[in-house]
């Protein structure tokens, strides 16, 4: 019987024999791209991507020169510290705070009255409760009836079920401290600012609802060839042969290889929600700063669910805002695709992924997690 | 955060979906249109962000293969390649073989 995850499973992650004609391929188009450039760098935004390039090894399958590097599409990891301390601040206050397992351990940059994380908050007594999905969360909160506060960090793809939750109906002990960021303006920002990018794997699963037209400007406002991929080994390996063909070709365009699951479009209906609930602003990285346009905000008739409104904090403007990395950490280099993470000090010495120091070591779509567990392939 | 599953549609109702991830069935939310039972379906943090294509299953496979025969044609791939490749073209392309 026909079964697309078994499908799947055998030609884009088991099929030995296919990934070396894959291989053969890309090195013949290698053989053309050098012709015109000896370096060529990929940046692939997305932490799922850096997990199966890592996890799998495809670096070592790669020409010399030919560099694939890790981009700041970890939602853990570029979370502000400041909205870490109002979570933790919250927790010791008794409101219940969910967070999804990945943020549970990322550290704030200072204490906030003896915890420096929701994970530390929870054993000094904190209300924090880990939860798989929005849905656990709003069903507990229903039952307890206690004041509960939702640690909404994520891109695209994690906020339609944000938004399709307001419009149902919550609880009124239910409230979101939102850190929703938006990929296309990081994109943007790091072909604008660091440069030296000569194409871009796009997520494939925040492309699921925004569509593969919305990385058009990469292509026609930068000339950066640009790729949505899946995620499993052959596709990038595929996307990496279609950003050489397009270089050797000396054109730019964006393509979706990740057909199976993404269209140009993208989910029309999810769209409409996030707008139908949220406004774009301005908004802060975690180890970048401010970026234009580029964080998700509760439009005005929902701020009785903001837990900033409801519970009185205000979040900082880009004049108050300062780095906000503690001494030695280098993730905002790394997420920039500037160094890897073994080019930072504290890699694997006062940083692990059982004590992660920084934002980067601790999910596992961060960069330095997936090197340390992973090593360097 | 970006990490989506594969599963396959058993029931719908209405925005609500149970989807079977090779034995463990969740409930989820559904954020796609027509969602029908035996979908396969990309889930993410509890909730349906796109129907998977079967149509579309063996797109970038056909592109990487078109692109050999090409590079075999202008002499730059050896035929053995592509040899290999047409054994997993015939394969592939038999759905009664998945
Ligand atoms: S190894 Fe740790 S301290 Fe260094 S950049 Fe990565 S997360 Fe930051």
């Amino acid at each position: 019987m026909f079964d697309l995850k078994v499908a799947t499973d055998k030609l884009f992650r088991g099929n030995r024999d296919l990934a070396s004609n894959v291989v053969k391929i890309l090195e013949v188009l290698w053989g053309k791209v050098r012709k015109k450039i000896d370096k060529v760098k990929i940046m692939n935004f997305c932490g799922t991507h850096e997990w199966t390039t890592t996890h799998h090894g495809l670096r070592s399958l790669l020409p010399e020169g030919l560099e694939l590097v890790a981009g700041p599409g970890c939602p853990v990891c570029i979370t502000p510290s400041y909205y870490v301390e109002v979570a933790i601040k919250l927790a010791l206050e008794n409101v219940k705070v969910y967070t999804y397992g990945d943020a549970y351990k990322l550290p704030a940059v200072k204490k906030v009255d003896g915890a420096k994380s929701l994970a530390e908050a929870k054993s000094l007594g904190g209300n924090v409760s880990v939860v798989y999905s929005l849905l656990d969360a709003v069903k507990d909160a229903r039952e307890s009836k206690r004041e509960s506060a939702f640690f909404a960090i994520g891109f695209e793809t994690t906020y339609p079920i944000y938004a399709s939750t307001i419009l149902k109906n919550l609880p009124e002990n239910f409230t979101f401290i939102i850190c929703g960021r938006l990929t296309p303006p990081a994109a943007e920002y790091v072909v604008k600012n660091v440069g030296g990018i000569d194409g871009v794997i796009a997520p494939g699963h925040v492309s699921t609802i925004i569509g593969g037209k919305s990385w058009k400007f990469l292509a026609e406002n930068y000339n950066i060839p640009t790729v949505v991929s899946g995620f499993e080994p052959m596709d990038v390996l595929i996307s990496v042969v279609e950003i050489l063909r397009q270089i050797s070709e000396s054109r730019a365009e964006v393509v979706i290889e990740y057909t199976r699951a993404v269209s140009w479009e993208g989910n029309v209906l999810a769209k409409k929600m996030i707008l139908d609930v949220f406004d774009v602003c301005d908004a802060t990285w975690r180890g970048i700063g401010l970026i234009p346009s580029s964080g998700y905000r509760l439009k005005e008739k929902y701020m009785n669910l903001d837990a900033f409104n409801v519970y009185g904090f205000k979040e900082p403007n880009s004049k108050e805002w300062s780095s906000d990395l503690l001494p030695g950490c280098r993730c905002g280099e790394v997420i920039l695709g500037k160094i890897k993470p073994i080019d930072c000090p504290l890699f694997l010495k006062k940083c692990t992924p059982s004590a992660p120091y920084g934002p980067c070591m601790v999910s596992l779509e961060g960069t330095c997690s997936i090197w340390a567990r992973f090593g360097r392939r | 955060m970006c990490w989506g599953v594969y599963g396959k549609v058993l029931e719908v109702h209405g925005e609500r979906a149970y989807v079977d991830f090779g034995g463990v069935v969740e409930e989820v939310v559904s954020v796609v249109d027509e969602l029908v039972p035996g979908d396969y379906v990309v889930v993410h943090a509890g909730m349906i962000i796109s129907k998977l294509s079967e149509e579309e299953f063996l797109g970038s496979f056909k592109y990487i293969y078109e692109m050999a025969k090409k590079l075999v044609e202008n002499g730059e791939l050896s035929k053995r390649e592509l040899e290999k490749m047409d054994e997993v073209v015939k394969r592939w392309t038999t759905k009664d073989r998945w």
